[in-house]
Formats: C-alpha cells, structure tokens, sequence
C-alpha cells in the first residue's frame, strides 16, 4: 500500500509483494525500495528483487540437493550470493545501459527484501536490510526466526546494491520434524511495525491476523486489507506498507500490498 | 448485516522525533545576543509548528539545555510542538557545553528513545569556546545510538565562536557549522534550523548503512549570511 508520506509528495509505492505455489513449493518475498533521491528508481529494484527470491527459491526447492539436512543447508549458504548476483543482472538489464557505473546504477535500484520458502520437509527465511518475518507456532509462540540486525536505528538499513551485499543476510533453515511447527509466517516491511505504538501492539497484529483468518475466513480478511493498511500508514508512519503471510499447514499464502 | 471486523494489532501512533536547543548562556551572550537569540527562537515557534503540522506522520517532541557554568533543562519535558513555549534565557557564567552534550546524551539512549523514533535534531548554539571538557561531552554523545544518528547543526554567534568545536559537534563534513555576525543571520539560521532541518529529518527516506557519509538525513543548503554592514556586527 502506498504510504501517506508518499502520497502527500507524490511518490510512488516503492514496496513490492509476490508469491508462488506449486506441488512441490510456496515461496513469498516482500521488498521496500530505498526511496531518496540517490535510489531514484528503488520501486524497480524491489519489484526485481521479489521476481528473483521467487525464482531463485522456487529452482533451489527443486532442485536435487540430496537428502540430508546438512547438504540442504549447504546448498542454501549459497542463496544470497546467488540473490545478490542475480538481481544485479536483473537491474543491469532494467537500466539497459543507462547508467555507466555498475555502483552508481545499483545504487538507483536499492531495496530490501525478505523471503519465505516451505516445502514438504523444512521452511528457509532469508532477509537482507529492514522489515520483520515473524513466526506465530502452532504453540501460540511469537518467534523471530532471523538474528535482529543490530544497528539498524533511524532509517539506516542493508542493501541488495551494497558491495557487500552477501555479507548481510540474515538465512535461517528449519525442518519440520522440529517442533513447534509454524503456524503462520508473517512479512512485513518495516512501515507497518513502525506504525504501532511499540513492539507489543505491533505483535498483537500478528496473533489478531491468524485469529480472524480462522474466524473470518481468508478472503475476508484480503478484503479488509488495504483499508487497514492504508489506515496503518496514515495514522502511523506514513511510509509504504506492506504485510504478507503464509499459513504452512493449508501451504495456503494471503499476501496483500 | 456485515460484521465489522476489528483492525489486527494494537495503538497506533505517528514517530517521535524528539528536537533538542542547546543555547550556550555565558557571559559573553550578555546584552544584545542572547536578547537576540531569545527573540530568534521565539520567532521561529509558529514556522517550526507550521512545518510539523504538515506531516502529520511526525510527532515533533522539543526539550531545551542551557550551559554556562554547568549544565541544566530549560525545557525538560519532552514538550510537543503545538504546544512549545519559549522562556527568556539569562546570561551569566562560563562556558560548560561539554556538559551540556552529557545532558542530552542523557536523553539518546534506546530505552529512552525506541527504535521507532526519526533521528533526533540537536542544534548546538554558542558564541565562544568550550571551557570544560568538550571531547569528553562529545563522546558521551557519540556513544549512545541516537546520539550516533542524530541530525546536529551547529550555529556560530558572533565572531569568537569556535568554529572548529562547532565542526567535530556536527561530525559531518557535508554540513558547515552557521556563524551568524548579526541580528538578523541568527534569526535566519535559528528559522532554518528549526524548520528546513526540521522537515528534512521528519520524513527521512531510507539510507543505505554502508553508504552513509553524510549522516542519515541529508540536509539542505542553509541560506547565505547577509552582506556585513560593519555597524552590526558582533
């Protein structure tokens, strides 16, 4: 949803949502663009940076990784730098030789993102840069499954185009034979919590989602969606909102921006 | 009949962004320029309000230090910028504006401000040259995380103002301390400050960590000082 801030300034949505599902995977990814005036063209960079988590994590469920748990997370140390690269070729391919400097047209496109993945056997997060991916257990726990980026205050936050961009995911691989197994995956970029009071109103959030989806019904509540969050940011911080979740055990997504 | 459901999640609110004067009140500010800066600070209430009711996203919180010979809250309540008031400052005594830094560093820690806040403003205000341990204040400051991230502006009165202390406060070579010589540049500056900078930290877009030079809020040019007439200068 497009934030008050931005429509009073004539700005443009700079988050980006996508999702997809298949027999074998369902993977959902959140960004915000940067926004100020040296990513011009961050509502690109996040759109490209939901197109590429959804493939990149769509081929790596597929792909044949072997069986153990130990070659599965290797396999998955692999992700960001395959994110990282594979977004630049995106981006370098969007500019179209527009812009001279690889750093300088990176810099353009810079976004955040966040994604989830659950197949049969186990459900990877992966994030990079603000935002919050939250875990409400079939226990009724609220659970962060990625390490907070320390440091991160104000409006400070990591970036797809840095240089060092893999160096600043945050990865996390969970299997299923381990409880307490999810029963909602919560995304969210970072103008949603930062328009709650504190932290606790923002995790209320959380646990009332999954309580009137159940009550209400899915499509009820994707109905009422864009209302709520375009009273979120107008009342809150005014930035782009988006929130997107995943029920794992219907393996069933409700994203909404 | 439709069932109206509840909005998930708890009280919503707008981001703090908390906005800190620290007016030097030495001796030397005696007469005409703390008059000025009184009348300069109190000039600038109804622009400063102004700017804050544009974004309503942003709720301006302001609290004031003076120093001389030590430190103390001219407005220590965090008081919100509709209702913002300005009381006279006195001058009388040294110049203790390392203190002052450790009082608002007081103020810039997480559990005092949380992580939701906008970067706080700081504007550091003095005619003369710091006669305690400024290093000491400055990096009590720089070592809480707000105090790393804050927007610090640092405004010159007259010409015996130390330049210098004034450039290590703003930590940021991109933004030069303001000297203002006369009346007039001082209002200007303290108007600049408490509305340009101002709207600038209020609605700050995001900043990439590894990029940051130039603090986390980029701000505008401040305006020009005006031509000298030799008479009016302090």
């Amino acid at each position: 949803m497009r934030g008050a801030s931005h429509k009073r300034s004539d700005k443009p949505n700079q988050d980006a949502w996508a999702f997809s599902q298949n027999y074998t995977c369902t993977v959902l990814a959140v960004a915000d663009g940067h926004g100020s005036s040296k990513h011009t063209h961050s509502e690109i960079g996040a759109q490209l940076a939901v197109q590429v988590a959804l493939t990149l994590l769509n081929d790596f469920a597929h792909a044949d990784k072997g069986e153990d748990s130990r070659q599965i997370k290797q396999a998955a140390d692999y992700l960001p730098s395959q994110i990282v690269q594979a977004w630049r070729a995106a981006v370098d391919n969007a500019d179209n030789g527009e812009t001279e400097n690889p750093k300088d047209r990176y810099s353009l496109y810079g976004s955040t993102l966040i994604a989830a993945l659950i197949s049969t056997d186990y459900v990877l997060y992966l994030q990079i840069g603000d935002g919050d991916l939250l875990v409400l257990t079939d226990d009724g726990q609220l659970q962060h499954p990625l390490p907070k980026n320390i440091g991160l205050i104000a409006n400070e936050t990591f970036s797809l185009c840095e240089a060092k961009a893999i160096y600043h995911f945050e990865l996390a691989l969970q299997f299923f034979n381990h409880k307490p197994t999810p029963a909602l995956i919560f995304l969210a970029t970072d103008g949603y919590a930062n328009s709650f009071t504190d932290q606790a109103d923002f995790h209320q959030a959380v646990e009332d989602f999954q309580q009137q989806i159940t009550t209400h019904g899915a499509d009820k509540i994707q109905h009422c969606l864009a209302d709520w969050l375009d009273e979120t940011s107008e009342q809150g911080s005014g930035d782009d909102v988006t929130v997107a979740m995943m029920f794992p055990s219907v393996v069933q997504e409700q994203p909404a921006e | 009949m439709t069932d109206i459901i509840k909005r998930p999640g708890g009280a919503m609110a707008n981001r703090p962004l908390h906005f800190f004067w620290l007016a030097d009140c030495s001796g030397s500010m005696y007469g005409e320029k703390i008059e000025q800066l009184n009348y300069a600070i109190r000039n600038a209430i109804k622009p400063m309000q102004d700017v804050a009711a544009d974004n309503p996203n942003a709720q301006v919180m302001v609290r004031a230090i003076k120093f001389s010979t030590g430190a103390q809250w001219h407005i220590a309540q965090a008081t919100p910028v509709e209702d913002f008031k300005w009381d006279n400052l006195t001058a009388n005594g040294v110049t203790d504006m390392g203190l002052a830094l450790q009082l608002a560093a007081e103020q810039l820690d997480v559990t005092q401000m949380p992580e939701r806040c906008l970067p706080p403003v700081l504007v550091l205000v003095s005619d003369g040259q710091p006669t305690d341990d400024f290093n000491d204040g400055l990096n009590t400051l720089m070592n809480k995380p707000w105090g790393r991230k804050s927007v610090r502006i640092g405004i010159g009165i007259g010409q015996d103002a130390d330049l210098e202390v004034l450039q290590k406060f703003i930590g940021n070579p991109e933004i030069r301390p303001l000297q203002a010589n006369n009346a007039e540049d001082l209002v200007k500056y303290i108007r600049w400050a408490s509305t340009v900078v101002l709207q600038a930290a209020s609605a700050p877009a995001s900043q990439v960590k590894d990029q940051v030079s130039g603090g986390v809020v980029p701000i505008p040019q401040a305006p020009p000082a005006s031509d000298i007439d030799a008479d009016d200068v302090w």
